[in-house]
């Protein structure tokens, strides 16, 4: 499990501090995913209660956004890490990032819910297209939390690849969104704007998988094709066995 | 929406952040000293196998690895310190700028002029300031007071200790502080202008303030000097050299910049190395 054997070191409580990192960035990256869940099934079912429960949780995430930087802040503090250590604390603190933002895509939604029941506007137009695409995201969520946990670079890369696919999901439901924007301008921009949460969320949990990548094969794969992260992950994988 | 890989087209003309520059590569460096295939033997024990490694002139090269592993070994062999250990036998080669130094028809006084050595335990003479700075000039024969004057003190500013020196040339070296005698024994050595200063532990037995005068001083040296140094502190390493071979029971493990040994070593030896874990 524990491919970089970051529970190795001689000293026994540097193990535990990157072993603490490690396990509240998973934490709060499945706050995120619970948010986005609860915020999505909210605006789908005009879920008002739910919508003020999941706008306040964000506060939560933010919460360990901070925590989490003041952890890795004191590791690179006082004990320089090197290498995959080193790699280990930069990839968490770009993650929780992106966590945190995935946080406010879903606060987003559950606002949105909040105020559309307040306005007794329903269901958003496309929701049944919403609820496909949500689908998607979370999936991709949960296989960037898997790969998270168990560090592997093949299924990370699998996430980076569905990106693409979220891409062309979002623009069809848009698309199709569209006609109903002469009847209802300001239902048709809340389809809008829901889809365009999950995009970003597709592309945070992209991100996210390529941080992991880095952390385990050392190579920054930000910005580069698709090919260029697959090479990076198969280099990263081969490491591991060795 | 964002696309990935999108190209950023869009004017931009603000530079890169300066990351340290481009990363240092060690095929694209001037050769200085060439270690190659070096056996060392201590009567029967083999302390260093066939090491081969080239050490790029005006840099600083680390050599790092736990006791024992042959770091201080390698460096003497830089000057044949080790030929004063009687059961020392060595093959292989090492050549200074394309000469053998193992070659018989060598001068190991002149070897040991144009390559430098400062150690641990500071080690100025008994004797004033200035005489530890001028000894060498003294052993070549130089007697010219003015020529004296003038490389004691390009040497001493060198070794960033003119300023705290400049009244009391004439006091002894031992009443310097041991940050002091350290940067003193460099300058000592600069003075005789060598190719290759050798440094075997220079800090460990100084504190914080005089090591990080210590690692200022070493950055400076190298854009006139080829510096290699050992060291057991690796973010010393990490700070000061641009090059670093990590060495494990007498073999060379690896050999890379530094910012790569650091970040993304090639071999899990050097990696639980650097990273502290069990070896």
């Amino acid at each position: 499990m524990d491919k970089l054997h970051f529970d190795q070191h001689i000293s026994r409580q540097y193990n535990e501090e990157l072993e603490q990192v490690r396990n509240d960035m998973l934490v709060m990256g499945q706050l995120a995913r619970d948010q986005l869940a609860g915020s999505l099934a909210a605006v789908l079912e005009g879920d008002r209660a739910r919508g003020l429960e999941l706008d306040a949780a964000d506060d939560r995430i933010d919460e360990f956004e901070r925590s989490i930087d003041d952890e890795a802040q004191g590791i690179l503090a006082r004990r320089q890490p090197a290498a995959s250590d080193l790699r280990l604390v930069i990839s968490v603190i770009k993650t929780i990032t992106d966590f945190e933002r995935m946080g406010d895509e879903a606060q987003k939604m559950a606002r949105m819910a909040i105020r559309r029941t307040d306005q007794s506007q329903g269901v958003p137009p496309q929701a049944e297209g919403l609820r496909r695409l949500g689908e998607r995201v979370l999936g991709m969520l949960d296989e960037t939390l898997a790969s998270l946990a168990t560090l592997d670079a093949k299924r990370a890369l699998a996430v980076c690849r569905l990106d693409a696919e979220i891409d062309a999901d979002y623009k069809a439901l848009i698309q199709a969104g569209l006609p109903s924007m002469a009847e209802d301008p300001a239902d048709a921009l809340d389809l809008v704007w829901a889809a365009r949460a999950l995009e970003r969320i597709g592309d945070h949990a992209c991100n996210i998988c390529e941080y992991l990548i880095y952390l385990l094969g050392g190579e920054d794969v930000r910005h580069a094709p698709l090919e260029e992260v697959a090479e990076a992950a198969r280099k990263a994988e081969d490491r591991a066995e060795r | 929406m964002t696309e990935r890989n999108e190209p950023i087209t869009h004017g931009m003309s603000g530079a890169l952040p300066d990351s340290g520059g481009e990363r240092l590569k060690l095929s694209r460096q001037k050769p200085c000293i060439e270690v190659d295939k070096l056996n060392l033997f201590y009567g029967s024990t083999q302390a260093l196998k066939s090491i081969s490694l080239t050490i790029p002139e005006k840099r600083v090269t680390a050599f790092i690895g736990p006791s024992g592993c042959g770091k201080s070994t390698l460096l003497r062999c830089c000057n044949r310190m080790n030929d004063l250990i009687d059961t020392c036998r060595i093959e292989g080669e090492i050549r200074l700028d394309g000469q053998n130094i193992y070659a018989p028809t060598i001068d190991v006084a002149e070897l040991r002029r144009k390559v430098g050595m400062v150690f641990q335990k500071p080690n100025p003479f008994p004797k004033s300031i200035y005489e530890n700075v001028a000894y060498g000039l003294r052993i070549q024969g130089v007697k010219d007071r003015r020529v004296l004057d003038e490389v004691v003190e390009k040497s001493l500013r060198r070794a960033a200790l003119w300023d705290e020196v400049k009244d009391r040339l004439d006091a002894n070296a031992f009443s310097l502080s041991g940050g002091q005698q350290q940067r003193l024994v460099i300058a000592r050595a600069i003075a005789i202008e060598p190719e290759v200063i050798l440094l075997d532990e220079p800090a460990s037995a100084l504190d914080p303030i005089s090591t990080a005068k210590i690692e200022e001083l070493i950055f400076e040296l190298k854009e006139e000097f080829t510096i290699v140094i050992v060291t057991h502190n690796m973010q010393q390493a990490a700070r000061v050299s641009d090059f670093t071979a990590y060495l494990y029971l007498g073999e060379l493990v690896e050999y890379d910049d530094t910012v790569t040994i650091f970040t993304n070593p090639k071999q899990q030896a050097t990696e639980d190395y650097i990273t502290g874990r069990y070896g």
